[in-house]
């Protein structure tokens, strides 16, 4: 006595998503740290490139946040910090709470003067204790570096500059992938041939090695193809374009392969017949039924596109002071390790960021991957 | 057979040298980008004569395309790859034959190979016929169902039952069914969490940057085991300092181990989880074939089924990794030349970037560029011999 019912593919896939645990999460928690790099230095307490020289590699003070005092819970505050000569190590700094001096943290305080994405120029900041830089009541949330800059909101910055550069990446590169694989998979013939040759000898290149002789031979002053790669906007442009040159091969093969099956659906045919121009056919025809496969490939190109970046910066080639990037700060620790990883141990944690990031990606693009093919089996139930 | 198989790699060689054309014209072209000709940049360390011999011999005064030619012709006529202008050498010497970088290389390469397929195999075959093989949930459930039957088949020890033996019998008895019973418990426990735990290897191993690895390893030796000051041991290059120079001796290749595991793991790791996932993967494949359903029919041992039915077929598709593999391994050993300042190729490379070294940036391009094309025919070619069904077109 079963009822039929139908059920909408968007529906099955939606359905099918969310049983993928993991994944789901890992979409929410994306989802979720997008909107906050959306913010990114409306929610960071300092202005990212800001040295506050009275606390110079200040340990994370995520756990010396209070709730409670003397008279039991109170709005969360923090104590003021005490600097002092390390009796053991020359030339570091220890910090303790003095317990004399009391700062609350505020919601929607006024702090250091930052441009809003670059547009205009405030000085709100979400949360933060407010005071000046000199002053001893300040919350790093995740420490400092060793010229006093807030490693918290430089994480932010540096991830939203680092996404953007992805997302840039993966849609000149899915632009360029689509044009010339659409357009060799549905022109076909000798266009085919020559572009397919074209992508072949594009992904025979060593990927890393050009990469690095493009982006390295990015001049540091005077002009590259008419436009100025010095200020560090352009730079981001240039290497964003690089990153893209050496990413749209693969994509441009399998989206004409792509092309070449849905070019003999019969739907198309129909378009066809009732007299639809090329342009039409892959716009409203072939494009929307690729489209979850664009979806989930570009989500997959996600973490490898990151990595790519943080490489980059990692090697000393990619983004420079005065921005930021989460392999920058990372190129930072190296530079001077032994130090570093001995005393300051918390600038690591861009890397553990970097790593969730990747790792949130890869699971949420497996879902999706499978999620979108609502009529393969899971393979769960198939032990 | 063999005649299609020599015009096929005939026709590769072919098609790698015209990849070495266009990447030697790209080289060309992204080092004329810069302002100013080659020499500029380092006239500080070069003198008048040298500066006035170079350009004499590359044709540096002149045009772009004559440059291209002198060099193109120096390589084919004499060898000549140019000069390296940091070390005044020429490149050739520079990038491969100084402190045998090339062989460093090769060595290294090998080494990590061997370390990821003998590592991830293994792991991979085991994850896919393990017991514990499904996911998620259902290795729960197989978990739950295994610690059952292993109860049931246990159930005996604590029934009352007619025994004829002594009462002392009966409880030595007792006692080595309770052993046998906690002691299979544990195993399958063991088991799931290795499974677990190799699983998570396969998804964290492919999320973890090569330079994460490479810095914390670094952190865990410099910071939590300071190697340095409790065991007196160095952690760049591949030999502590006053065994760089010494002949080979044991003491010196104990010491190469330790410099080296660091590198196997920062360029391996990434290697070693998308093996273990493919293997698994693969093999998982494989066995829900017909042919291996018939082989267990045919009364065939485990082993066998799994080995030489299984295995054998399900590594075919491995092999085409190896296109893959290469790049991954020039990534990996860059980055591990650049954290612990290895001898290798790769390391040269990345000095001659950041020393706009011209001419040996242009060599390396198109040294990786011979490495990847030659490695990818071999892959096909390998692929194409374990394969028969595949056509060369």
């Amino acid at each position: 006595m079963s009822k039929a019912t139908t059920v909408s593919l968007r529906a099955l896939i939606w359905r099918r998503f969310r049983r993928r645990r993991v994944g789901f999460i890992s979409g929410i928690l994306i989802l979720a740290f997008s909107l906050v790099l959306l913010a990114a230095d409306f929610i960071a307490p300092y202005e990212y490139n800001q040295q506050h020289r009275r606390a110079p590699s200040v340990p994370p003070m995520l756990g010396r946040i209070h709730l409670f005092d003397e008279g039991g819970l109170s709005l969360p505050f923090v104590y003021g910090l005490q600097r002092q000569r390390d009796p053991q190590n020359i030339g570091l700094w220890q910090y303790e709470e003095d317990h004399s001096q009391r700062f609350p943290i505020r919601i929607f305080v006024t702090g250091e003067r930052y441009r809003f994405w670059g547009l205009f120029e405030t000085n709100l900041h979400l949360f933060g204790t407010g005071n000046g830089v000199s002053s001893p009541g300040q919350l790093f949330l995740l420490g400092t570096n060793q010229s006093g800059v807030d490693l918290f909101s430089q994480i932010l910055v540096g991830g939203r500059l680092s996404m953007l550069l992805v997302a840039l990446v993966i849609l000149i590169s899915f632009f360029i992938g689509i044009l010339i694989g659409g357009l060799s998979g549905y022109a076909g013939g000798w266009l085919d041939t020559v572009l397919q040759r074209v992508i072949e000898i594009t992904m025979g290149l060593p990927r890393l090695a050009l990469l690095l002789a493009l982006v390295a031979a990015i001049p540091a002053e005077g002009s590259l193809l008419g436009l100025n790669p010095s200020t560090p906007m352009k730079r981001f442009l240039v290497i964003a374009g690089v990153l893209a040159l050496v990413n749209w091969a693969p994509l441009a093969r399998v989206i004409r392969g792509q092309f070449l099956a849905l070019r003999e659906e019969d739907y198309v045919f129909a378009a066809k017949a009732t007299g639809a121009g090329g342009a039409r056919i892959i716009l409203r025809h072939i494009l929307p039924n690729m489209m979850s496969y664009l979806v989930v490939s570009a989500t997959l190109a996600v973490p490898s596109v990151l990595i790519l970046e943080s490489v980059l910066s990692f090697l000393g080639f990619g983004i420079n002071t005065p921005m930021i990037s989460w392999g920058l700060l990372l190129k930072q620790v190296y530079d001077g390790f032994v130090t570093n990883l001995s005393f300051y141990p918390w600038l690591l944690i861009p890397g553990i960021f970097l790593f969730a990031t990747v790792l949130a990606f890869n699971l949420f693009g497996d879902a999706l991957r499978d999620a979108l093919d609502p009529f393969t089996v899971d393979a769960g139930s198939q032990m | 057979m063999l005649n299609l198989m020599l015009i096929f790699i005939a026709r590769r060689l072919f098609y790698t040298l015209f990849i070495l054309v266009i990447l030697s014209l790209i080289a060309f072209w992204v080092m004329q980008l810069q302002p100013g000709d080659f020499i500029t940049k380092h006239a500080l360390q070069l003198s008048q004569e040298t500066m006035a011999q170079l350009r004499q011999r590359y044709g540096l005064d002149q045009s772009g395309w004559v440059q291209y030619a002198k060099w193109i012709g120096g390589i084919l006529t004499r060898g000549d790859f140019g000069m390296s202008f940091e070390t005044q050498q020429p490149v050739f010497d520079h990038l491969f034959v100084n402190g045998n970088r090339f062989g460093w290389t090769v060595l290294l390469t090998g080494l990590t190979f061997l370390f990821s397929w003998l590592l991830a195999l293994p792991l991979g075959i085991y994850l896919a016929t393990s017991a514990y093989r499904g996911t998620g949930r259902w290795r729960w459930r197989t978990l739950i169902r295994a610690v059952a039957r292993t109860a049931r088949r246990f159930a005996h020890v604590f029934e009352q039952q007619p025994d004829a033996r002594s009462c002392r019998a009966r409880w030595q008895q007792r006692i080595q069914d309770t052993l046998a019973l906690l002691g299979q418990l544990l195993g399958a426990g063991l088991r799931w969490l290795f499974v677990l735990l190799v699983n998570g290897l396969g998804i964290v191993g492919l999320s973890l940057p090569n330079f994460l690895t490479a810095l914390l390893i670094l952190w865990l030796l410099v910071a939590v085991f300071q190697v340095g000051a409790n065991f007196g041991l160095g952690i760049s290059g591949l030999f502590d300092v006053k065994y760089r120079t010494a002949p080979w001796n044991w003491d010196k290749f104990v010491n190469f181990l330790w410099h080296l595991w660091p590198v196997l793991l920062v360029v391996g790791l990434a290697n070693i989880a998308q093996l273990i996932r493919y293997t698994r993967a693969n093999l998982l494949d494989v066995l829900g074939e017909p042919f291996i359903q018939t082989a267990r029919a045919k009364g065939l041992g485990e082993r066998v089924v799994v080995y030489k039915h299984a295995v054998r077929n399900a590594l075919n598709p491995l092999i085409s990794l190896l296109g893959f593999w290469i790049p991954m391994m020039f990534e990996g050993l860059l980055i591990a030349a650049f954290v612990f300042q290895l001898p290798v190729v790769e390391f040269a490379y990345w000095r001659a970037l950041a020393t706009e070294d011209q001419y040996v940036v242009m060599t390396g391009l198109l040294f990786f560029g011979l490495v990847l094309t030659l490695g990818n025919l071999l892959s096909d070619v390998l692929l194409a011999l374990a394969n028969p069904k595949i056509r060369y077109e």
